[in-house]
């Protein structure tokens, strides 16, 4: 079985756990939204913002980055990402998009997010490729307003407040 | 002085190792020799001086072999290290072993043989004091026991076969009443503080006491030299704030207590000449009122230069207090309230402990202040870390309040805190979004006074120094979803905040903001 959509509200970490050891990549990246929708409430909405970014639980974000780590050996998950945003990116979101591999080019000005479904799901991907859906992922409206024609972050340029809440909500997250 | 525990044991033993002249040539025989004790030097079981040659021969001196003395329980191991030697050095060897009064002879060329020395020696020693031995030799050391020498005495407990409440026992007679070297040098200190009290500065005959005591405690000459550096010292310094005190006002017993000092003061010089009437310090107990000030004196005058009073310091007040005979818990209150006069309040009703955050302030390590300013208060007020909005500020005791206000405002003289961005705020007229502008929280971009677009700055863009504008600092980054990409203060919170400022800190109890009104 594989999740359709991104905000069936049943998933669990079992779930994720499962998709993750199977190296299922791509679903376990859709059961990773999902349950962040759900641990912010906002399984209806189907999206994330950077408001609902800051209240995820702790505890959540600590489980399904744990999952990533060891069932990638440390390549995927949260911790790798904010690692990576921290040191090799010093905290700039578009040098961290083209470090982990989500930009079309390395350029700036061809730097546009590449479509979700031309990721690599795979572990030959950069580290710290995934998780990623939870950032592309978005309304149709703020999907238009940063170029990305209503169909979430594709096509759009750097416009990474998401990405920035994250951090901080991770940085946070330590200190508990 | 290890030596004489040994003889007093009778723990030591030697070993000679006799090359076995079967006629070959003296020089092959005398590099035998120097091989194997080459070899035993290499070993380093036991210190260099511990081996010798022995020789044979007045007028022409020959060297036959080698002899080790050892403490007894290392005899199994230096026959396991020559045992596996001879097996891949062949060499007719003969051994002779003395441990007390009984003497072990065998002869080998392979190794083989010397192993059965073992039981004899198992036999020949007794277990617990062989025991003893080794675990005196360790306290000689150190004064105590460090965790690999306890680690070797557990085995040789084990190998030696004696019950573990044996073992402890004798290791608690070995170490004496003072189970560490900390306990040690303690006593050491106290033995001495109470000889300086009865009267004055010890005579040779003390010294000689004093120097047996540190001796049996097992301390080092240079141990007790830095603590009798430290009394000599501390005397100096009781006498620096006393002497001023003499003062023809003073009421008798003030002056009998003066007095008493500057017994002391004169017991820092040489040794009074006999006779010479000395006045205990003890024969006028301070008040307790006199001591109390005393002890915060002194540990204003050890925190001057720093947040906490130095090693040096800490045995220093220590004696004091245990000289003024104050409780461990009457010098913490008067310590905790001395440091927060000179470096900032850490008072808290949500049990926040701000003592990082002055340390980090009087570092002035403004960035990692602001980001524990936000860690304090999302622990304090927030659950699970969740940023913090105008309505939840709200609960924050004013204590806190207080205390985070008195610590910015402390180390940035007045231009940063809740005061400073309050009186910004009132000098703005209460308008939200010129105080954001003022404190530069927000970039202004406009021609003359018209302002045509305002945007949140970027966290990454605050500045961390002084030269920040007035009230910059604290950011309220804990109110804030991001931060690098923009650090967005919502005019509702600027209005939330103050309001609760003016609470807890009305405006005619405002300190002065001298930067503040400087700029004006």
């Amino acid at each position: 079985m594989t999740p359709t959509t991104a905000t069936s509200p049943q998933w669990t970490l079992q779930d994720l756990d499962q998709y993750l050891s199977q190296q299922e990549w791509q679903a376990a990246d859709q059961i990773t939204l999902a349950l962040l929708l759900a641990g912010t409430q906002r399984t209806a909405a189907g999206w994330l913002d950077v408001g609902a970014i800051a209240q995820i639980p702790c505890h959540l974000l600590h489980e399904i980055d744990q999952r990533w780590l060891s069932h990638s050996e440390g390549h995927f998950g949260f911790t790798v990402q904010r690692q990576l945003y921290l040191t090799a990116a010093q905290g700039n979101t578009f040098e961290f998009s083209r470090q982990v591999g989500w930009t079309v080019s390395k350029f700036r000005l061809l730097g546009i997010y590449k479509f979700y479904d031309f990721l690599n799901f795979s572990l030959e991907a950069p580290q710290g490729h995934l998780p990623a859906r939870w950032f592309w992922q978005l309304s149709w409206q703020e999907s238009w307003r940063i170029g990305g024609f209503g169909t979430g972050r594709g096509a759009a340029f750097g416009d990474a407040n998401m990405l920035d809440a994250l951090m901080v909500r991770l940085e946070r997250c330590e200190q508990v | 002085m290890s030596q004489v525990y040994f003889a007093s044991l009778d723990m030591t033993a030697k070993v000679a190792l006799q090359v076995v002249d079967d006629g070959q040539a003296p020089s092959d025989r005398d590099r035998d020799v120097q091989a194997l004790f080459d070899y035993l030097h290499h070993l380093a079981l036991v210190p260099a001086h511990r081996i010798v040659f022995i020789t044979v021969g007045e007028a022409n001196p020959q060297r036959v072999g080698v002899q080790v003395t050892l403490m007894a329980d290392m005899i199994r191991t230096l026959l396991r290290h020559l045992s596996d030697r001879l097996r891949h050095h062949p060499l007719d060897l003969r051994v002779f072993l003395l441990v007390g009064q009984v003497r072990l002879q065998v002869q080998s060329r392979h190794g083989e043989e010397l192993l059965t020395l073992l039981p004899a020696v198992d036999a020949l020693l007794p277990a617990r004091q062989l025991f003893q031995a080794r675990a005196e030799a360790y306290a000689l050391r150190g004064g105590e026991h460090s965790p690999v020498e306890q680690a070797n005495l557990e085995l040789l407990r084990y190998r030696l076969d004696i019950p573990p409440e044996d073992a402890e026992e004798i290791i608690d007679r070995v170490l004496g009443p003072y189970l560490d070297r900390q306990a040690k040098l303690h006593r050491y200190r106290e033995v001495l503080q109470a000889e300086l009290n009865r009267g004055g500065y010890p005579s040779e005959a003390t010294w000689a006491e004093l120097r047996q005591l540190y001796e049996s405690l097992g301390l080092s000459s240079e141990d007790v030299a830095v603590i009798n550096h430290d009394h000599a010292d501390h005397l100096r310094v009781e006498t620096q704030h006393y002497a001023p005190s003499i003062d023809p006002d003073l009421d008798d017993g003030d002056r009998l207590a003066a007095e008493a000092d500057t017994e002391i003061m004169e017991a820092t010089q040489p040794p009074p000449s006999p006779g010479s009437e000395t006045v205990a310090p003890s024969a006028s107990p301070m008040s307790e009122v006199e001591a109390l000030a005393n002890y915060r004196q002194e540990f204003e005058a050890a925190i001057a230069h720093s947040l906490y009073p130095s090693e040096f310091d800490r045995g220093r007040l220590e004696q004091a207090r245990r000289f003024w005979q104050l409780t461990p818990e009457q010098v913490q209150a008067i310590e905790q309230a001395v440091t927060a006069d000179r470096y900032g309040p850490i008072d808290s009703a949500l049990g926040l402990d701000y003592t990082r955050l002055r340390q980090l302030l009087w570092s002035q390590d403004w960035r990692q202040a602001d980001q524990e300013t936000e860690r304090l208060l999302l622990t304090g007020l927030s659950a699970d870390m969740r940023p913090v909005d105008g309505e939840t500020f709200l609960h924050l005791p004013c204590v806190d309040m207080v205390t985070l206000d008195a610590l910015w405002r402390h180390y940035s003289q007045g231009r940063f805190g809740f005061q400073a961005q309050y009186r910004v705020y009132l000098q703005q007229e209460r308008r939200a979004d010129d105080f954001l502008g003022t404190v530069a929280w927000r970039t202004q971009l406009g021609v003359g006074n018209l302002t045509l677009h305002t945007r949140p700055q970027r966290y990454s863009e605050l500045i961390f120094s002084l030269d920040a504008p007035l009230g910059h600092l604290p950011t309220w980054r804990w109110g804030c979803d991001t931060l690098d990409s923009e650090y967005f203060i919502p005019e509702s919170l600027v209005d939330d905040l103050f309001l609760h400022v003016e609470k807890c800190m009305p405006e005619e109890t405002l300190a002065p903001v001298p930067a503040l009104e400087d700029s004006l």
